[in-house]
C-alpha cells in the first residue's frame, strides 16, 4: 500500500488533477492555490472507511405495507475519498486548521440487493477537528452529501414491496462526529458514528427515505508529509471578521410530488408540481464560523391546497382547475443558523408561513447546503420538510450575499 | 506560467457549470406551472345538455376532445305498455305459437333493448356495457372510431354516430309508445362525466298519421300453414212447367281472404287512404301437382285493416288441374227439369298461411318512416269439388 502511494505522490500532477476536478464539482473559488501548484500550500488526502450502519424502521403506515422487506434492519458500506486541505500556509489554513473537504465515492448493501439494489453514492464532502482530545486525538466531524445512483425503486409491477425508495437516484446524506488519530505523519485512523439519510426529495413517490445510525472506522494518508495538525479550535484568538449582517438573497426552483386526499382517500397526484421561491435573509456575522439571523420566505407551489380545486377524476385521472397564482403563494418567516466554512456554508432554519392558503400555513424546517462560486455568490442546495417529518421540495437554486465584510 | 492552463479549464468548467445550473433555475422559474396536464378549464362541457330529436331530424352534440375517453350511452327510460306475455308464465315447451294469436305479442323479452355496433368497413360487434347502458367507444379501443351504435327494443330505439371528431350524432329515433323517452348520452373524460339528455318524441298518435310504404318478412320467421275446408250448401227445386237453368260459381265462394293485424297497443293512426303501395303476401303454389309450401310469390294486395278479399288464384290449383279445366273462376250449370230440383254441396279446400311481418310506415306530414309488427294472414282457396244430387220431392230440400 505505502508504495502504491508512494508512487502515487510522485505523480503530483494527478493529484492536482484531482484536486481541480473536485473544485469544479464544488464551484470552488479557492483554486488558486491549486491550480497554482504549490503543493505547500494544499494538503491531499486520500481515505478508505467502512461503515456498518442500522437501518431505522420506517412510520408505522410505512412499516405495514413493507410486508417482505429485507430481514435485516442493517446495512454496510465502503468508501474512498479524496480531498484537500489549505496549509496553514494560507489564510484560509490559518482560519480553518484542519479543515478539509474532497469528493467521495461509496457502495452500500442492504443484504436485500433484490429489493433495494446495492446503492453507489459520489458526493462532496467537508470536515475539520473540532477540538483536540490529546496529542494525537482530535474530535472530528464530517458531512457528505451527494447522489446515490443504482437504487431499484418501488415499482407496482416488478417490486412492489420496496415502498421506501420511490427513484432509482436518491440524495444522500451523512453527518458523522468522529476521533481521529494520528499514527504517523502521514497516517491517520478515524472512527466515530453518522447518521445517514437517503430520499428523493420529494420528487417521486414514494418517498419515505431510508434513515441509519452506525459506526464508521477507516485511514486517511496524508501527502503531504509534516502538514499542519490544527482543529478549529486553534487559532481563536485571531478574529478576522468583525461582526457584521450580511444579506443573503436566494432564488431556488424544483419539482415535487404531492400526495393529497380525494374523496377521503389518500393519492399520489401524477406527475411533478412547480416550486419557485425566494429567500431574503437579514444574517448577523457573530464570527468567521457563524452567521445568523431571519429569513423571509416567499415560495410558489403549484401543488398548494390543490385539492380545493378539485375538478374530477382519480387516480391517473384526477384533473384539477388552476388555483389562482397567489393563492399558492406562501409567505413565512424563519430563524436561520449558518455554519461557515471554506468553500460551503451549512444553513439550517425553522419557520412558520404566516400568510397563504391553509395548505401552506404550517412550520418548516430547512437544511441547505450553499456552495460559492465566487465571494458572493453562491449555489444554493436545500430542502424542506414540515412538522419534521413531511416531505415539502428541494430548493435548487442561486444566491448573492450582500454586504459581506469578511 | 505554470498552472495557467488548468487555470483556463478549470474557469471553462466553471463557466459551463454556472451557465447550466443558471438555465435549469430559470427554466424551472419560468416553467413552474409544470403539471399542465393536471389541470383543466373551469366551464366546458357539451354545446348542449339536452337534445330534442325529432322524426327525420339527425341531431349532434359537440364537445371539448381534450382528454377524452369515451361515449357511453344510457338506455331509453319511457313508460312502456304491458307485455302481453312472459315467458316466465310458461313452462318449456307449452309456449303459445305465435301464428295462433291474432296480432303481434309483446313478450316480456321484447323490452330488453338490443345493442349493436356497426363499423363503416361493415363489421358488426356487440358493445360493452351493461343492461342500462352501452359503450360507443372509449380511449382504450384500438379500433378506428368511426362507428355506429344501435340501441332499441320493440318499442324504443334510436342510433347513434361518432366520427372521432368533436361530434356524436343521435339519429334514427323509434318510440311506437305515446310518451316521451329519454336516454343520457354520457361524455366521459376521466375526471368528470359530461351529461347530455336526449328525448324522442311519440311517434305514434299525437296526429302522427301514417300510410303504408311497404312490407318485409323475415326469412327466418317462416310461415304457418293450416288446411280448411269450407263447404257451401246449394240446392233448388223447379216448380215451373219448363226446364229451367241453375248455376254455381266457384269464383263466388273461393276468395283469397288476407288480414293485416297490429297490435292494439300501438296507437297507430293511419291516412284515410292507408295503402300507400300493394304488399306483397306469402302464398303457395301447385308445381306438377304438389303443393309448394306457402312463400313469396310476387302476389301483392292492398292494404287495408280490414280483411282484404281478392279472387282466389288459380296458381294454386297446378298446371295439370287447370288443363282438365279447373279454374276457380268455373260456373257450374244445371238445367233443371220441371218437378224436379237439385241439391249439393261445394267445397273450397284453403290453406291459411300466417306470418309475422314488418310493416314500414310513413308519416305523410314528415315522411319519416317508422316499422311496426304485423301478422299477416292468408286464407287462400287451393281446390275445389262439387256434390249434388237429384231431388225429386220439395220437401227433401
Amino acid at each position: 500500500m505505502k508504495l502504491i502511494f508512494e508512487s502515487v505522490i510522485r505523480r503530483s500532477e494527478a493529484l492536482r488533477v484531482m484536486a481541480v476536478v473536485a473544485m469544479v464539482m464544488m464551484g470552488c473559488r479557492y483554486m488558486d492555490a491549486v491550480v497554482d501548484g504549490d503543493s505547500a500550500r494544499i494538503v491531499h488526502h486520500f481515505g478508505v472507511d467502512v461503515r456498518g450502519d442500522y437501518v431505522a424502521p420506517e412510520r408505522e403506515a410505512v412499516s405495514n405495507a413493507y410486508i417482505g422487506g429485507p430481514e435485516r434492519d442493517a446495512a454496510a458500506s465502503l468508501h474512498l475519498k479524496y480531498s484537500f486541505s489549505y496549509s496553514d500556509m494560507t489564510r484560509t489554513g490559518r482560519l480553518y486548521p484542519g479543515a478539509y473537504q474532497g469528493i467521495g465515492v461509496g457502495g452500500t448493501s442492504f443484504f436485500a440487493n433484490g429489493l433495494t439494489g446495492m446503492p453507489v453514492s459520489a458526493y462532496l464532502f467537508q470536515g475539520a477537528p473540532v477540538f483536540r482530545i490529546a496529542p494525537k486525538l482530535t474530535f472530528d466531524y464530517e458531512w457528505n452529501f451527494g447522489a446515490s445512483f443504482g437504487w431499484k425503486r418501488y415499482n407496482e409491477h416488478d417490486n412492489p414491496i420496496n415502498v421506501i425508495v420511490g427513484s432509482p437516484i436518491n440524495a444522500y446524506i451523512n453527518l458523522g462526529f468522529m476521533l481521529n488519530y494520528r499514527l504517523s505523519d502521514r497516517w491517520n485512523v478515524v472512527a466515530g458514528v453518522d447518521m445517514t439519510h437517503y430520499s428523493n426529495g420529494n420528487t417521486s413517490w414514494p418517498n419515505p427515505g431510508v434513515n441509519m445510525i452506525g459506526g464508521r472506522a477507516g485511514v486517511v494518508y496524508t501527502f503531504n508529509s509534516g502538514s499542519q495538525t490544527g482543529t478549529l479550535a486553534d487559532n481563536m484568538e485571531i478574529e478576522p471578521v468583525k461582526p457584521h449582517i450580511s444579506y443573503d438573497l436566494v432564488i431556488y426552483g424544483a419539482v415535487r410530488k404531492k400526495m393529497t386526499d380525494i374523496d377521503d382517500w389518500p393519492q399520489v397526484l401524477p406527475g411533478h408540481f412547480g416550486i419557485a421561491g425566494l429567500n431574503f435573509a437579514p444574517m448577523y456575522n457573530f464570527n468567521r464560523f457563524l452567521r445568523a439571523g431571519v429569513s423571509l420566505d416567499v415560495q410558489y407551489d403549484e401543488s398548494s391546497d390543490i385539492d380545493s380545486y378539485w375538478a374530477g377524476g382519480t387516480d391517473e385521472d384526477v384533473k384539477f382547475y388552476r388555483p389562482p397564482f397567489f393563492h399558492q403563494v406562501s409567505w413565512g418567516l424563519s430563524a436561520r443558523g449558518e455554519l461557515v466554512m471554506p468553500i460551503f456554508s451549512i444553513n439550517a432554519g425553522m419557520g412558520y408561513n404566516f400568510i397563504g392558503n391553509s395548505d401552506a400555513k404550517n412550520f418548516y424546517q430547512v437544511l441547505a447546503l450553499k456552495a460559492y462560486l465566487t465571494r458572493s455568490f453562491f449555489l444554493h442546495i436545500g430542502y424542506q420538510l414540515n412538522s419534521f417529518k413531511n416531505p415539502n421540495n428541494l430548493m435548487i437554486g442561486v444566491g448573492y450575499r450582500f454586504h459581506d465584510r469578511r | 506560467m505554470p498552472g495557467k492552463g488548468y487555470e483556463n479549464t478549470v474557469l471553462y468548467f466553471m463557466k459551463i457549470l454556472f451557465r447550466t445550473l443558471m438555465s435549469v433555475v430559470v427554466a424551472i422559474l419560468m416553467f413552474s406551472g409544470c403539471n399542465d396536464d393536471l389541470f383543466v378549464e373551469k366551464g366546458g362541457g357539451p354545446s348542449s345538455s339536452i337534445l330534442n330529436l325529432s322524426a327525420g331530424n339527425d341531431v349532434s352534440v359537440s364537445f371539448d376532445k381534450k382528454d377524452f375517453r369515451g361515449v357511453y350511452v344510457y338506455v331509453p327510460e319511457c313508460e312502456l305498455p304491458e307485455p302481453d306475455a312472459k315467458e316466465e308464465d310458461y313452462d318449456w315447451p307449452f309456449i303459445p305459437d305465435e301464428f295462433d294469436v291474432e296480432y303481434p305479442l309483446y313478450w316480456d323479452y321484447d323490452y330488453v333493448y338490443d345493442a349493436k355496433l356497426f363499423w363503416d368497413d361493415g363489421t358488426t360487434k356487440k358493445p360493452e356495457g351493461y343492461d342500462t347502458y352501452k359503450c360507443l367507444w372509449t380511449a382504450w379501443d384500438s379500433a378506428l372510431p368511426r362507428r355506429t351504435l344501435q340501441v332499441e327494443n320493440a318499442f324504443v330505439g334510436f342510433k347513434i354516430r361518432y366520427d372521432g371528431d368533436n361530434t356524436v350524432t343521435v339519429m334514427s329515433p323509434k318510440n311506437l309508445t305515446d310518451k316521451t323517452a329519454r336516454f343520457k348520452v354520457e361524455l366521459s373524460y376521466g375526471y368528470k362525466d359530461d351529461t347530455v339528455d336526449v328525448t324522442i318524441p311519440p311517434l305514434l298518435g299525437a296526429g302522427n298519421r301514417y300510410v303504408v310504404s311497404g312490407i318485409e318478412y323475415d326469412d327466418e320467421f317462416g310461415f304457418e300453414h293450416i288446411y280448411e275446408n269450407d263447404s257451401i250448401p246449394f240446392s233448388m227445386f223447379n216448380s215451373s212447367s219448363e226446364k229451367v237453368p241453375y248455376t254455381v260459381s266457384v269464383g263466388d265462394h273461393s276468395q283469397m281472404y288476407v288480414s293485416f293485424k297490429i297490435n292494439p297497443k300501438l296507437p297507430v293512426e293511419f291516412a284515410d287512404n292507408p295503402s300507400e303501395v300493394k304488399v306483397e303476401i306469402p302464398t303457395y303454389k301447385s308445381v306438377e301437382g304438389y303443393i309448394v309450401e306457402g312463400k313469396l310469390h310476387g302476389e301483392t294486395v292492398g292494404f287495408s285493416l280490414d280483411t282484404v278479399v281478392a279472387p282466389a288464384l288459380d296458381s294454386a290449383l297446378g298446371e295439370l288441374l287447370m288443363q282438365e279445366g279447373y279454374t276457380f273462376s268455373k260456373v257450374y250449370t244445371f238445367r233443371v227439369s220441371p218437378g224436379v230440383g237439385v241439391k249439393g254441396f261445394l267445397t273450397i279446400q284453403r290453406l291459411i298461411i300466417s306470418t309475422i311481418a314488418t310493416l314500414k310506415l310513413r308519416n305523410i306530414d314528415t315522411d319519416y318512416e317508422i316499422a311496426v309488427p304485423v301478422k299477416v294472414d292468408v286464407s287462400q282457396p287451393w281446390f275445389y269439388s262439387i256434390k249434388y244430387e237429384r231431388i225429386e220431392n220439395e220437401a227433401d230440400i
